[in-house]
């Protein structure tokens, strides 16, 4: 008997030390649930997998920068594909209810506050302001629903091919290629055969089956949400505090409420992101029923919550160029620049305190979207390579918007062009910003 | 080629005008005032500790032991300013009293109350001192620094070689060494001079062992707390063994150690503090410590430095970015001591800070948007 189990076993871990390999996944091991067999590993067997389509240029992940991406990879005339988890565009900006388009603005060479954000995310912004759902012109409030509108009809418009629903879960490597890219969704498992690949994914999912390598960050994570009836807040009522009670939004009813959590939360990691969740959920309600017991207050109520969580940071590429907050601080110049940004926090810099409004306005190089290995991967969105000390500035909404319409031009030129990603020329993807008006200093 | 002792000692002053000069110099800082064996002694009789460079004063010593005025000849940079505005005298020789070991042996007994205070009287301290003429700041205090080599000047123009031969305690040091080597040498060779100088030195012995007594006496711990650089002595032994020489200050690469100007009492005068108006104390930094000669501020390196309290950051919750729910992390991020903690209570997010861990460096109070951050006085932590 005894000799059996321990063959029984042998079969079983070597069965999960080949399969570790295949998946390209190291985190699987530490963070899988462990089981009562022997070596806490299952064999999944293998299977043939039907191909759903094949397109120029898929894009995994709708939010900021995937929408980017892809209509300008569309515009630029590649077949396009966005591959989307939930039912909605806009990602953390509109269904995590991270509603501020951070920074359009930064201090330009001249000492003067300069607007940056041009191209694809400027014309989102213009749609949303002449709808009346974009408040402020620096840094705008957007309102979620509009955006989620404004992204699927720029999306529509586009040619783009959507897939909702559906999560991308594993790649198919072939010589430093993605060969394909399996979708697991209520019609099953599917694969999609692109010529490039943009990991819009936030954390990195895509690059990090690729096999490329990456730093971790644990960081805040928080969830949003929003309160309506603001405007019937009564003041003169007896009894009345001033409590806070959100931000305002394009809705004058409605206040968006940020959280900000607590440090050194994983957001690659399943239990956190349980734990979280529940934890979240209820503090939320709590709070809000603690804001309507405030006399004034009765009429307030709980809008909605955000869809997701708001993984601030999580994964960040190492890639061909790592962006460091030099670069940001001292007006670097790039001759492969795919767009700038502007800055939102203040910081210390060579031991000086530097405030927000004397923030430079930065460039993005197009080797810091450029994975170091895979041949027809691009990265964007606030999993792209930058050095941590940059994550404020670049983990945001602007930013994100910047690295997809970058990366969505890039990856288009890279189709037409048949070359790798590493080889692309950079003037043609510059020409193709201009074109679609981006702004690259 | 013999090299000529003037020559060595023009080279001498060129090196010690660079040193003196506002250079980023690092632990090389107001090297000079380590080379004075006169500045050591009442250091270490002072008791504040030993350290390697400290072995300089030493060599030094033994070379005046070696050769008659050794320093003076080959090392002292004051000698070239004294032999020079000497030149200008209209007197050939000057009639001035003897004082040189006399100030020494008072300044040396004073030290052994704990108060290395004639160190003031070095010939480099006052060299060095007098480079703060190039501060950019007009203030008492600059001109308090620089009037020392002003004074010697004078002195000399007045009474020519006054300074180096009848003042200077460095030299009354160096002589008194010989007197000591020649006695040991020729014990039967009893020197008249020497005994006529005995009534002075008991005088002077006896005014050092009374000031230092009164000093004690008068030393009260001022109850107003004040920040100094890490590693400084315990506050009472820090404002009597300082020797304000300015080297912690003109070290400090972020500038934030400056001359305190409280006049409230005498013992705080002077004495270096940290203001955290512009700045803040990197982490990566151990140059107050390296630099100090009197070791008022006492050596130490990274790892040492996390249990030197400055002071300690507390947050002004109620002005918070974050207890309005606003993005913000910047103490944490900025907090090189991990003592920052961003947590959170029914969705409210608050940073706390660890008081074991924070040394008060003032990085988080630096680096605020909101400025909600000041640096207080460490409670004491059992």
């Amino acid at each position: 008997m005894k000799r059996r189990k321990f063959i029984d076993s042998l079969i079983l871990t070597t069965g999960g030390l080949m399969i570790l390999p295949k998946c390209k996944s190291p985190e699987q091991g530490k963070n899988s649930l462990t089981s009562s067999s022997n070596s806490g590993t299952i064999t999944e067997p293998s299977r043939v997998i039907e191909i759903l389509e094949e397109t120029d240029v898929l894009v995994v992940g709708g939010g900021p920068s995937g929408v980017t991406a892809a209509i300008s990879a569309s515009r630029a005339g590649a077949t396009t594909t966005i591959v989307e988890r939930y039912n909605h565009l806009g990602g953390l900006w509109t269904g995590g209810l991270v509603l501020p388009l951070l920074s359009t603005h930064g201090l330009n060479k001249s000492k003067q506050q300069e607007k940056v954000i041009h191209g694809i995310p400027d014309e989102i912004a213009q749609r949303l302001k002449d709808m009346g759902m974009a408040i402020h012109d620096v840094d705008p409030v957007i309102d979620p629903e509009a955006t989620k509108y404004v992204l699927e009809k720029m999306v529509q418009e586009a040619g783009i091919h959507m897939l909702y629903h559906c999560w991308m879960s594993n790649i198919v490597m072939e010589d430093k290629n993605i060969k394909a890219v399996i979708i697991e969704s209520k019609s099953g498992r599917k694969a999609i055969v692109p010529k490039v690949v943009i990991d819009c994914t936030g954390d990195g999912d895509v690059f990090h089956l690729a096999g490329e390598g990456f730093e971790e960050m644990k960081y805040h994570i928080g969830l949003v949400s929003r309160l309506g009836n603001i405007d019937r807040i009564d003041k003169t009522k007896p009894g009345f505090e001033e409590i806070y009670v959100g931000d305002p939004t394009p809705l004058k009813s409605v206040n968006w409420f940020n959280m900000h959590g607590e440090n050194d939360q994983d957001g690659t990691d399943l239990h956190t992101l349980s734990k979280l969740q529940q934890q979240y959920r209820i503090d939320i309600w709590e709070n809000t029923e603690h804001i309507r017991s405030i006399p004034g207050h009765e009429e307030v109520f709980l809008l909605d919550t955000a869809s997701q969580l708001g993984v601030r940071v999580s994964r960040i590429l190492d890639g061909k160029y790592k962006l460091t907050l030099e670069d940001s601080m001292t007006y670097k110049s790039f001759d492969d620049v795919i767009g700038v940004c502007g800055a939102w926090t203040s910081l210390l810099y060579n031991t000086n305190r530097i405030q927000r409004n004397e923030r430079p306005l930065w460039q993005i190089p197009y080797r810091s979207l450029v994975p170091k290995h895979t041949k027809n991967l691009l990265v964007a969105g606030r999993c792209f390579s930058f050095d941590k000390p940059l994550v404020e500035d670049a983990r945001i909404i602007g930013t994100a918007l910047l690295t997809g319409h970058g990366a969505g031009a890039a990856a288009a030129v890279a189709v037409k062009s048949y070359c790798a990603v590493q080889d692309t020329d950079v003037q043609k993807i510059q020409k193709v910003l201009k074109d679609q008006k981006a702004y690259l200093g | 080629m013999r090299l000529k002792a003037k020559n060595i000692r023009y080279f001498s002053f060129v090196v010690a005008v660079i040193i003196a000069l506002p250079l980023p110099l690092g632990i090389f800082t107001g090297f000079y005032i380590w080379l004075s064996p006169y500045v050591f002694l009442n250091s270490f009789l002072a008791k504040t500790g030993f350290t390697l460079f400290n072995l300089l004063g030493i060599i030094f010593l033994f070379l005046a032991v070696y050769r008659h005025r050794w320093i003076c000849r080959y090392a002292c940079p004051m000698g070239v300013i004294c032999d020079t505005s000497s030149k200008f005298s209209k007197k050939k020789k000057g009639k001035f009293p003897r004082l040189n070991k006399s100030i020494l042996i008072l300044a040396l007994l004073i030290s052994l109350f704990g108060l290395p205070i004639l160190s003031v009287l070095d010939p480099f301290y006052i060299f060095n001192n007098f480079f703060e003429v190039l501060s950019p700041e007009i203030a008492l205090l600059v001109f308090l620094q620089i009037s020392g080599l002003i004074v010697v000047i004078l002195l000399n123009v007045i009474f020519p070689h006054s300074w180096c031969t009848k003042i200077c305690p460095l030299g009354g040091l160096q002589e008194i060494v010989t007197d000591i080597k020649k006695s040991v040498i020729h014990p039967k060779k009893t020197d008249q001079k020497g005994m006529i100088l005995s009534r002075r030195f008991l005088i002077s012995g006896l005014a050092g062992l009374g000031l230092g007594l009164a000093f004690r006496k008068l030393i009260s711990v001022p109850k107003i707390k004040k920040f100094r650089p890490p590693g400084a002595l315990a506050e009472e032994d820090f404002t009597t063994t300082c020797i304000r020489c300015g080297n912690c200050i003109k070290a400090c690469p972020t500038k934030i150690i400056q001359l305190s100007v409280e006049t409230s009492n005498p013992f705080l005068f002077l004495a270096p503090e940290i203001g955290f108006d512009k700045s803040y104390c990197l982490p990566e930094c151990t140059l107050c410590g390296d630099v100090c000669p009197s070791n008022a501020i006492s050596k130490f390196n990274f790892e040492k430095k996390k249990e030197l309290f400055i002071g300690t950051a507390k947050i002004n919750l109620k002005n918070c970015l974050l207890t309005q729910n606003k993005e913000c992390d910047r103490c944490k991020f900025y907090c090189a001591y991990n003592a920052v903690q961003i947590n959170s209570k029914n969705i409210k997010s608050f940073p706390e800070i660890d008081a074991e861990k924070c040394v008060g460096c003032g990085a988080c109070k630096i680096v605020c948007p909101e400025q909600v951050i000041e640096i207080v006085a460490t409670e004491v932590v059992a």
